[in-house]
Parts: structure tokens; sequence; C-alpha cells
């Protein structure tokens, strides 16, 4: 081994714990790469396993003549192109009634595209009257098994269906019955596969939808060849896989898994360069007699330069060797708890040797950065430096001269307030170390704070119905609802699908109609402000506005079951979820095709028992579906779990940041001044005089990033939400008062906590030897 | 020969022409060499005298390439070195000169053996396989894996010695040798670079010690940055007569 190699060694052990510390943060950076990148292509492949192995649709197209679509799509170059019947009929499962989702599959054998995976139970025999495939999340949320009993209702009565098997499928990965319904009471919607005779019989209806499989290699484009052939043959709307409810909701998330899988690790290699800098510096800084030597005798400044850029590496490529070992470990684990907790049929799970090599590539630029700087000075080390017993004293700034005048103040408050200016890099590190643990945090708990107001606004100031209840139309009215113990307050309601269009912009959305002055929904104005229904017009979200490229007083065109409605965009409404259209209940219902069922909204006592209320209103005859706005709570909370355990783990990973930062240049603060503690403590200074006197300087340095870092944290925090937001979420930033009090004084603790180990060094220190080392 | 300021020696090893070095300018300029005339002989032991902030050892770092001149010549090992840039001065301290410090600076963390060995790395001159060699010649052949830690002042400094030595340089310059010493240790050092002088190495001591002066052939007093004397002598001290 070199000589040179083996000093660079040996250099490093001697600053073992600030090599750990600078070691550590480099894992946690690398390894949170490769945890969260890999995850994330594992979970991107593990849809696209899914979907190519069960064919998911291109491309899928409503319309008055599906058939037509088809053969336009063929025509046009699609791979396979069938039609299907689909419809909303209401459905009892289990005592509980609900609409759900009937889906035809074809008489015999499986459908080529948008196929369904059995994975309980068996495909319905060839000609049975009353076989049926039950979506596995409707399965689980009622415990159904192969050879239960649901009922349809079609054709004015209930049609009872055995369950032949449990399936999975591309469609309904995430069970989501359209876009602007992503997130529901699981007990309101439920996914039935029959055959198509089957449906027709029970329901009468024809094919309503084209599904179209492209070319392999094509982009699906909801304007390509194919989808305008649709259209030219009198598809309605033509919707794209990636615009598909289920995959679009996916795919928010995936998003987000993606941006954080570059955020959060370039932020812990930014603070692992900033604190390889900082101990490098410090230590070419007292070695400058040596180097100074070496290059009196001649010593390449290349070969200096090589020395310390070697060392950086070391450190950056042993901490990222390591957390490439950890994070190729974690990416498994955190894929199969992601697909497992989403029911995502296939798991994907690679580990990419490109990402491990990027994970080691990211850890030695890192080194070589944090390293240049020291290294460059190393090298350009005069040869006199040779001839000083030890480092050159930095000469006071202003600063220093300042604090010198503050006679009023005790010398050791003026003398850690001068060392925070003593040497401005090591405290803007200090400082860094701060900031960047609360842009973690902020960013963190920002995003978990956030979302959770949002939730907040929409089920207690936007939609404030406790529950909504579906009526057989002629069947019950609001009076036998209102009568109903623990009911409060009844409204009717009309709701519908429908697409908003404009110019050659069209956004497939819902019409709501309610009560003029309704007390079951809040309108909120972008500005905060609230505004009320519109007599006449719609209100809409103000997302729309981007969308069709309209402004409020434009009139756009609402195409519903064919017939097209020309109507006044009165007003914007700014709503955490969902972009839908509002109106009076009269003009909702002059709009939206009678669909033989009546909607309420329900206001429950607040004593009210929901499960007992939900039971004795199902029961009752004519409802058809019950939706509890707090199960509709109880999803999210269940959706945010992993997103909850991941702010724990961020938490916990910027606390572990800023103490490793913090550690690093308290250490070096201790290190660079070792000779003048001997000296205050060989004066009979005591070990906790000498400690509080830098515990005030390091704190003093922390909390000056600390503006910065709130600063930066809330930026960051508002980025992030900014990157989730879409026409389904509007998401801002929102923190209770005391989150950025409380967040400045945890990394104030945590810089607290680490001074620690300082204060371990000054006791430490053998003044003795320290003052004999000067001497000579 | 005494009190003559500019001394003319066969075989010249260094010279110097109407030297000048003044640091900074205008009313902070400090003139630390005032025009130096100077002649060291190959295979003298010369010795710089002088007070603290005479300027002795800008001269040295003019000898050995550290420092560039303001003014004037300077020609060391037949080489012009005196309009030189950085790198330049780096290829020919490498080349022709040795230094040993007042503060050993030695690596703390590589043994006395590692310790001249890195000069042959980094410099890409002269041979490991002569490290022995060299730290049996300065009596530490048997503490070449100590660690300095583990070596008393005298040692260290004469494991710097032999660093110095590592790239076979014609010159060596000893910027206070024996300044952290005591006596013994001190005469130890000195001894060696009289072992090196006889071993026809050229050897220039900065030293404010009067009494180290005495084992010189050529003493060289700079005081206020002039060359206050140059005195040769043919027969110097022995290194056991030398006290302070």
């Amino acid at each position: 081994m070199r000589v040179s190699t083996r000093k660079s060694l040996r250099d490093l052990a001697r600053q073992r714990t600030q090599v750990i510390a600078v070691g550590v943060t480099i894992l946690l950076g690398v390894m949170l790469y490769i945890t969260t990148a890999g995850a994330f292509l594992n979970l991107t492949d593990s849809y696209r396993q899914t979907y190519d192995r069960l064919n998911f649709a291109d491309l899928v197209s409503t319309g008055s003549d599906p058939q037509a679509a088809a053969d336009a799509a063929l025509a046009a170059g699609a791979t396979d192109a069938i039609t299907r019947i689909q419809v909303d009929p209401p459905m009892r499962i289990g005592g509980t009634a609900l609409v759900g989702r009937v889906v035809s599959l074809p008489d015999s054998g499986h459908p080529t595209v948008n196929d369904v995976d059995v994975i309980d139970g068996a495909y319905p025999d060839e000609g049975a009257t009353d076989q049926v495939l039950v979506e596995k999340h409707a399965a689980d949320t009622f415990g159904l098994i192969p050879g239960d009993t649901i009922e349809v209702f079609g054709n004015g009565t209930w049609r009872p269906a055995t369950v032949q098997g449990i399936v999975v499928s591309p469609e309904y990965i995430w069970a989501a019955r359209s876009r602007q319904e992503v997130i529901a009471d699981p007990k309101s919607f439920a996914v039935v596969f029959a055959p198509e005779s089957l449906v027709r019989d029970w329901l009468g209806a024809q094919p309503t939808q084209a599904l179209v499989l492209l070319p392999a290699g094509t982009d699906a484009d909801a304007s390509g060849p194919v989808a305008t052939a649709m259209k030219q043959a009198g598809a309605l709307d033509v919707v794209t896989w990636r615009d598909q409810p289920s995959q679009a909701t996916l795919q928010e998330d995936l998003d987000g898994f993606n941006q954080m899988s570059v955020a959060f690790p370039l932020l812990f290699l930014t603070a692992a360069g900033v604190a390889s800098y900082v101990m490098l510096a410090r230590r070419i800084r007292r070695e400058r007699p040596i180097i100074g030597t070496l290059m009196a005798a001649g010593a390449r400044r290349g070969r200096v330069l090589c020395h310390y850029l070697f060392q950086g590496v070391l450190v950056g490529l042993a901490g990222a060797a390591v957390g490439a070992v950890l994070g190729a470990a974690a990416n498994g684990a955190v894929t199969s708890a992601y697909t497992g907790a989403l029911g995502i049929p296939d798991t994907v799970v690679r580990t990419r040797p490109w990402m491990l090599a990027a994970g080691l590539a990211f850890g030695v630029v890192v080194g070589l950065v944090g390293a240049f700087g020291p290294a460059l000075t190393a090298s350009r080390t005069p040869p006199a430096e040779a001839m000083r017993a030890s480092a050159t004293p930095l000469t006071p700034g202003p600063w220093s001269r300042f604090v010198a005048r503050l006679s009023g103040l005790p010398v050791s408050t003026r003398l850690a307030l001068r060392d925070v200016g003593r040497n401005p890099r090591r405290t803007l590190a200090t400082a860094l170390g701060g900031v960047l643990a609360l842009v973690v945090v902020i960013a963190s708990v920002g995003m978990m704070t956030s979302i959770l107001e949002a939730l907040r606004v929409q089920y207690q100031e936007v939609a404030t119905q406790d529950a909504t209840v579906t009526v057989a139309s002629g069947s019950i009215g609001a009076d036998a609802l209102a009568r109903v113990t623990g009911v409060a307050a009844v409204e009717p309601t009309v709701v519908g699908a429908a697409t908003a269009v404009a110019g050659n912009n069209s956004y497939a959305t819902s019409v709501q109609g309610l009560e003029q002055g309704t007390a079951m929904h809040g309108f909120l104005a972008p500005d905060g402000s609230t505004v009320a229904l519109p007599g006449d017009g719609v209100l809409a979200g103000q997302a729309l506005t981007d969308i069709l490229d309209v402004k409020v007083g434009d009139t756009i065109t609402l195409a519903v079951g064919g017939q097209d409605y020309r109507v006044r965009l009165a007003g914007l409404v700014d709503e955490p979820l969902g972009t839908s259209l509002y109106a009076t209940t009269s003009v909702a219902a002059s709009i939206v095709p009678a669909s033989g069922v009546e909607t309420y909204l329900l206001r429950l006592d607040a004593s009210a028992d929901r499960d007992q209320l939900r039971d004795q209103i199902t029961g009752m005859d004519g409802v058809v579906a019950y939706q509890d706005a707090d199960a509709v709570v109880g999803v999210v909370d269940d959706y945010l779990g992993l997103f909850y355990a991941f702010i724990a783990v961020m938490i916990a990973l910027g606390s572990v940041l800023a103490l490793a930062m913090i550690y690093v240049t308290m250490a070096v603060s201790v290190a660079e001044r070792t000779g003048e503690l001997a000296t205050l403590r060989a004066a009979g200074v005591s070990v906790g005089k000498v400690a509080r006197t830098i515990a005030t300087e390091n704190l003093v340095a922390t909390a000056l990033g600390i503006p910065v870092g709130l600063w930066l944290g809330v930026l960051a925090a508002r980025t992030f939400l900014a990157s989730f937001s879409n026409d389904l979420f509007t998401l801002e930033l929102a923190m209770p008062w005391w989150m950025l009090p409380a967040s400045a004084l945890g990394v104030l603790a945590a810089a607290a906590l680490s001074q620690w180990p300082a204060v371990r060094a000054v006791r430490r220190v053998d003044v003795a030897t320290v003052v004999r080392e000067r001497a000579a | 020969m005494t009190g003559t300021p500019s001394v003319v020696a066969t075989d010249t090893a260094v010279r110097l022409e109407a030297v000048t070095k003044t640091f900074g300018t205008g009313d902070a300029a400090v003139h630390a060499l005032r025009g130096i005339d100077l002649e060291i002989g190959e295979g003298q032991l010369a010795v710089v005298l002088g007070p603290s902030g005479s300027g002795k050892t800008t001269l040295c770092n003019i000898i050995g390439g550290i420092e560039a001149v303001t003014s004037g010549n300077v020609t060391v090992g037949g080489e012009s070195i005196g309009g030189r840039k950085p790198a330049d001065l780096s290829d020919f301290r490498r080349a022709h000169v040795g230094f040993v410090f007042q503060f050993f600076n030695l690596i703390p963390t590589l043994t006395a053996r590692e310790n001249i060995e890195i000069i042959v790395e980094l410099t890409g001159r002269g041979s490991k396989a002569d490290v022995p060699g060299l730290l049996e010649s300065v009596g530490l052949a048997d503490k070449a894996d100590s660690f300095p830690s583990q070596l008393s002042g005298g040692q260290q400094q004469r494991v710097a010695l032999a660093r110095a030595l590592a790239t076979d340089p014609a010159i060596v310059l000893a910027d206070e040798p024996t300044g952290a010493l005591d006596l013994d240790t001190g005469r130890q050092i000195l001894a060696l670079l009289q072992d090196l002088r006889d071993r026809g190495r050229t050897v220039v001591v900065i030293t404010h010690n009067t009494s180290v002066a005495r084992i010189a052939d050529r003493v060289i007093t700079v005081v206020d940055g002039r060359i206050e004397s140059v005195d040769d002598t043919t027969s110097p001290a022995n290194v056991a007569d030398v006290t302070w």
C-alpha cells in the first residue's frame, strides 16, 4: 500500500467520530436515494407488470355507438378493440345498500382487453345465469368469499347472484368510481363482473364503452390518430390509461415518491458535503506546517491535491457503500410494504446495479466536492508555512473587533460571540446543519399538517353532510329520512357525470345540485371568502378555468348522455378535493338525466350512533346506498398510514442529520482551540464554564441559521405540496402556529444535545500534553 | 577573511547578486533584504547568523526557492532561479534542495520510515529502497517503525534530516535546526550536519545562536537585511566543544 494511502487511512482514523458522522450522513443520503428511487421504479414496474399481464386498455371511450368506435380504432391501427357494458346500479351486499358497478365480461372466455385475475374461486362457467366475479376491494370490505350471494337492482327488481370468484382488475387497483370520487366510503362502492348476456338480462343495457389496445411502444394520446378516429365514429370522450381514475390516483402517489427520492437524498448529501468540507478544512489547516514541509521538499501540487481528494472520496465511498447495501435491502421492504398496503397485485422487486453504482458515485461526488476546496488549499500551501510552529492564527475581523468593544459583557460571553465570527466557514456550516434539518422537518411535517388541514376543510367546511343516502325514485322522501331518530336535517341533492367543454378543451367531471341556501355544503372562494350558490349558472372548481381556459361569466357546454347543455360559469370555488360543478337542484335536475334514484344529504345529531343509523337507514325500503362521511375520512387515514410512517422516518432522519452536522462542526470547534481550552483549564477555569462558552458559540451559530431554515423549510413544503396539486387535489401549506417555533426549538435541542461529545472532548483535554506540545 | 560583505568561493553552490526582498508596498513595505551579494562554495557548511527579524530566514527561503526575490539574481546549483514561477521553483527545490525546520513537521500518523517514503512518493524523486540507509545514517535504523510521538525531539529532528535527504539534494538548508532541542540533542544534529558536509553536500544553517556558528566553514552575519560580515575559517570547532 502506498504511504500516502496509509496516511489517509490513519488520518481518517484519528478523526473517526467526525468521519463516522459524515459517513452516516452520506450513508443516509445514498440509502434514501436507493430506497425511494428503487421503490419508485419497482412500483412503476409492478403496475406495468399487472397492466401488461391483464392487457390494461390504452384508450377507453364512452359514447352512443361503442362498436363503431372500436371498429374505427382497429381501422386506425389499434391491435385490439372490444366493447362492453358498464353500469352503476344499486346493490345489496351483506345487508349494506350501495350504488355499485357492473362490468360485462364476454360470454365465453376472458376479455382480451382489461382482463381480470381470479385470485380466489373460479371464472364464471360458460352459460351460467347467476355467477359473478367480485373485485378484491369490495370482497375485502364486505368479507365476501366464493359462494356468497349479492343482489343487483335491475329492471325494477333485486337480482340475486352468486360470487363465483374474487378478482383483481387493472382498472381498480385503486377502487374509484371516477376521478371525482377517488376517495369514498368503501361500503358505498363495489365492482362486480358478470357475463354480458347476464348483464343485458338484468339491466337491459347495451354496450357503453369501447376498450382499445395500441401497438406496443405506441404512446396513448387522447388526441392521437386512434383516439381521433374513435371520436369521429361517435365516441364522446376518450380517456387514456394515464387518466384512468385508478392509474391517475396511483400515479399521483408515485410522483410524490419520485420527487422525494431526489429531494431528500439531495438534502442529506449536501449536508454531508458541507460536513466533509468542514472536517477536512480543519485538518488541512492544522497540517499546514507539515504540508508546507512537503511543498518545500518539492512535492507536486497535483499529488498533494489528489492525496486530500482521496481522503474525501474514501469517506464518501465508505458511507455510500454501506448506504447502498442498506438501501438495496430497504428498497425491497418498502416496495413490498407499499404494494401490500395498497393491494397492488404484482410486486416487482429488483436491485438495479446501475442504481447501486449511482449511489456509490453520489458518495464519491460528495467526497470530492467536500474535499475539493480544502485539498486545493492544501496544494497551494506556501512552503514557508513549514517554518511556523502551528497554523497561522486567523486575523480578527470587524466582528471580533466589534465584540471586543462590548466591555459590558463578561469576557466568556465575548469569547463565545467572537468565536462565531472567528471562522465564518465553520459558523456557516453549523448554521447550515440547522438549516437543512429544518428543511427536512418542516417539509415533512408541513406536508402532513397540510393534508390533514385539507381533509378538515373538505369534510368540515365544504362537504359538511354526515351521510349521503340514495333511494329508489318514488320510494321514500326527505320526510321519511328526517323522521329517523338521530337525523338532524335532510336536503335533496342531484348528482351526475358530465363532460365540461369549452372550445377544444374538455374535462370529465360531475355536476352536483344543491338547495340554494344549503347547509350541507360550504362554497369557499379562492380568496378565502364564502360565496352563495347562484340561482342560475354553475360554480366550478378553479382548476377548471385553467383546463378549459375560461373565466367567470363565460358560457361552457356540459355534455351529458349525448345531450349538450350551455351554462354560465357564475363563479369559482376552491376546494381541497375534486373539481366538481355546483348548481341549484333545479338547474342540475335539468341537466342530469333521471337515473331512477334520488339522493339526499343528511346531517346527524352529534350524539347519534352512526353505525346504528347506517343499519337503520339502509334497512328502509327503497334505500339503495348509504355513504358515511366519517368512513371516507377513515379511508384517507388508512391511505395516509404509509405516509405518516414516512414522515416519522424523515423527522428521525432529519434529527440524525442535524446531530451529525452539528456534531462535526462542534468537534472541529473544540479541536481548533485545544490549546486555548487547555490554557483556560490550566488557569483553573472549570470544564463546565469552558463547555458553556463553546455551547454558547455553537448555539448562536445554529440560531443564526434558524430564520433561513424556517424560510427554506416553508418554501420546500410549499414546493412539495404544489407538486402534488392538480385538478383533483388542491393542497396549500397549513401549519399550526406552534410548528415553526417548535421546529426551531427542536433543532436547537439537537444542537444542544450534540454538545455532549464536545464537552467530553473538553473534559479529556490533557492540559500538560497540550501545553508541552505548544511549547515545542 | 573577515568583515568582507562579498565573498567569492571556488565551485560556487550558491550565488546571490544584489538581491533585495520587500514585503508589502507603500508605507507598509518591509525591506527584508537590502542588496545581498553572497557566495557559498560547494561542500561548505555555512551558517547564516543574525538576530530575530534580521532577514536571515528570508535569505534562507530565497536560497531554497521558497520565496522569489524582488530584484537581483540568485544562482543555486548552477541554476538561476531569480525570476522563476512557483511551479518552476518547486521543480528546482525537488532537484536541488533539502529542508530541515525548527519544528520537525513530521506527519504524526506516519512512522519514521513512512515520513521519509512519502517524500519519495509525492516528489517522484529518490527511492524507497534508500530509506533504511538514510535512517541508518542518522542513527535511527532501530526506530524506523516508530511514530513521531514515540520519538524524542532529537530523534524527530534526525528523522527530519533523513527526510531532507530523501531526494538526494546537493544543498541542505536547515532553519534553526537546534532551536527546539536541548544541548545534547542539538549537538547530535550539528554533528550530522557536519557529516553531510564531510560527504560533499553543501549545508546552510540559519540560526540566531552564535555558538552554532562555531561549526561553520563560513559564517554570514545578517543584520537589518544586509550582510554585516562574512567570516571563513579552515578549522571549524568540534561539535563536542559547542555549548549554549
